[in-house]
């Protein structure tokens, strides 16, 4: 392990601790360590350290006082230290960003702690305007919220994209989160009698049932990137890339991915749902050609028939 | 031997409370825990100015004074310290909250976040939502906030942008700006970025008052094109009609019909993307105008029916 990251990363909380430690004289070991996160060991090593540092010629009028009595602080003598460092770029980033997704989740208070908060911050940063975050404002995320919040079963009318149809089914919702441009509900759904992922703008209805459920047995939200996962009794597919679609390669997991000298594809993609495999093969038109199963040759050709009737009327 | 956070403590002391810049010589003199060897202490203190500089301290190096070449470091202390932000503790338990419950990949976490802001108030929050990063983001976050024109490397051409504004949307980063060699404003996704976003001088450009980086982005895919603007127009069974209104805005809304239906208009730039997203809503839509539009869709349609015959 290279002790240079460990330096860099104990000499942050140093340099953050004394300003506030100057600022609280007093302070107890326990609080601090509570607020920056750190075991009081932890603490106290950071603490000791301290007498030994100052400016030239390090006389002890030059050196940092720390002294610790029944478990309080004082520091005195570091007023080169009595302001933290400035924030940096990742770190204002990360603030503001965190801030302003929470302000924009429906419900937030426009005008409250958080608001106030986030324009000091913004002032202080230069970046008053134009840093935004939009989290979108899905039709039922109040309602699913709440029941999730209060424990209650609710009836949702579900629209399966990978299926193109819409089913009704009874869940018990274990979290609501926003993970990478879209909300989710993690719940327990009763029709598959087992956990589900179910994404709200695709939810087209919600009813109370009266009913409440156990929140005991939770799953935690799964922030996972790609949310869907393979299965292993999902019919597999050979696909043949021209050059040109390649980027399905990078875009769907697949099992098996080969390159042809002449710079075509040869892919294995898991498929659990036709609607999904119609969709890929209608945008892709001739650059894809299904090799195998046998059964899915024609796919793409009957969806593509089926299509035209409407531009026939 | 003397600890190395001791040293870099002494060192950043040292360097924020000088009046004028020191030499290399002057700083080993100084602070103690520097070996005797010349090569060794210049080793030794590059690593140093690394670590501060990595935690984002302005080590600056400058002339020792306007007549001779010496040059020295320096912290110049107007950079170095967080102005106050006064915050009260209910703002600093507001920040706590948020930070819990926000996650950006990548970014601080969330137990240091706060650190110099005076660590965490209050409760911590479940998380709630979790944004992705991309690399280039924060240089263009301190462009943006120091007016700085970046470059940078978009779909293999050189771009030069004075960065306006920075948007999250629909689960991607975007940076709203003026496009020098275009002469005029674009938004690029900040994951599209290529390489490194090199920053000029601070202060080059002012953003236009009251700009909303929302409300100026061009960001469905069927806007990423450069080829002349089509009005088109599609027909979204009930089915789909509020999803996709939801999607792309009510201000597309062009007719609504009693069946629950509706007639859409988009600005098309890109008619192959355009297309992918009708034929995403498979049976649930069709292209309606203008008559061009439709005949290539039926066309495309027909060469794919054919395909497997």
């Amino acid at each position: 392990m290279s002790p240079r990251p460990l330096a860099g990363s104990r000499l942050r909380r140093v340099l953050a601790l004394v300003p506030w430690i100057a600022e609280h004289p007093g302070a107890a070991l326990a609080e601090i360590a509570a607020r920056f996160g750190v075991s009081e060991a932890e603490l106290e090593h950071d603490l000791e350290l301290l007498p030994l540092c100052g400016l030239p010629p390090y006389t002890p009028d030059r050196l940092i006082e720390v002294e610790i009595i029944d478990g309080h602080v004082w520091i005195r003598f570091a007023e080169y230290f009595d302001r933290p460092l400035r924030l940096s770029a990742e770190e204002g980033l990360g603030l503001l960003t965190a801030g302003r997704a929470l302000l924009a989740v429906p419900g937030s208070d426009e005008h409250g702690a958080l608001a106030r908060a986030l324009d000091k911050l913004a002032t202080t940063l230069g970046a008053a305007e134009g840093l935004s975050v939009e989290v979108g404002e899905p039709a039922h995320l109040d309602a699913l919220r709440r029941a999730a919040g209060a424990h209650e079963r609710v009836e949702i009318d579900y629209y399966s994209f990978g299926r193109n149809a819409t089913t009704t089914r009874q869940v018990d919702l274990r979290s609501v989160f926003h993970a990478f441009g879209h909300w989710y509900a993690a719940a327990y759904c009763h029709q598959a009698e087992d956990e589900r992922l179910f994404r709200l703008d695709r939810i087209r209805a919600v009813r109370p049932t009266g009913e409440r459920f156990d929140p005991a047995a939770g799953a935690e939200p799964d922030f996972g990137e790609s949310v869907y996962h393979p299965r292993s009794d999902d019919p597999r597919v050979t696909l043949e890339l021209d050059p040109g679609a390649t980027w399905v390669v990078e875009s769907y997991p697949a099992e098996e991915a080969e390159e042809r000298p002449d710079g075509s594809w040869r892919v294995v993609l898991a498929v659990s749902e036709r609607a999904w495999l119609e969709r890929l093969l209608l945008d892709l038109g001739p650059a894809v050609r299904v090799v195998e199963p046998a059964g899915l040759q024609t796919v793409g050709a009957e969806a593509a028939g089926r299509l035209l009737t409407r531009y026939r009327n | 031997m003397t600890d190395r956070l001791e040293r870099l403590t002494n060192l950043v002391a040292t360097l924020l409370d000088t009046r004028r810049p020191l030499t290399l010589e002057e700083v080993v003199e100084l602070v103690p825990g520097y070996p005797d060897d010349k090569l060794s202490y210049r080793r030794q203190f590059e690593r140093d100015k690394d670590t501060l500089r990595g935690i984002g301290i302005p080590v600056r190096l400058e002339s020792v004074d306007e007549l001779g070449p010496e040059q020295g470091y320096r912290i110049p202390p107007d950079e170095y310290y967080l102005p106050s932000l006064d915050l009260t503790a209910d703002e600093q338990a507001a920040l706590h909250v948020a930070v819990t419950a926000v996650r950006l990949e990548g970014g601080p976490a969330p137990a240091e976040a706060l650190w110099k802001l005076g660590g965490r108030e209050g409760e911590a929050a479940h998380a709630l939502a979790a944004l992705p990063t991309v690399p280039a983001l924060p240089a263009l976050f301190d462009a943006y906030r120091t007016r700085s024109t970046v470059t940078f490397t978009y779909r293999g051409e050189g771009r030069h942008i004075d960065p306006w504004g920075i948007l999250f949307r629909r689960g991607h980063w975007y940076v709203v700006g003026h496009d020098h060699d275009r002469g005029e404003q674009r938004s690029f996704r900040v994951d599209r970025i290529e390489g490194d976003v090199d920053a000029g001088p601070p202060r080059a450009f002012e953003p236009p008052a009251k700009l909303e980086p929302g409300a100026v982005l061009r960001d469905e895919p069927w806007q990423y094109g450069e080829e002349d603007v089509v009005a088109a127009r599609v027909l979204v069974d009930a089915s789909q009609a509020s999803a996709v209104v939801g999607q792309v805005g009510e201000s597309t809304v062009r007719e609504r019909r009693d069946d629950g239906s509706v007639v859409l208009e988009l600005p098309v730039t890109n008619t192959a993307a355009f297309r992918s997203f009708v034929l995403g809503l498979l049976d649930a839509a069709e292209v309606v105008a203008p008559p061009e539009l439709r005949a290539e869709m039926v066309a495309w349609l027909e060469g794919i029916a054919r395909g497997a015959a």
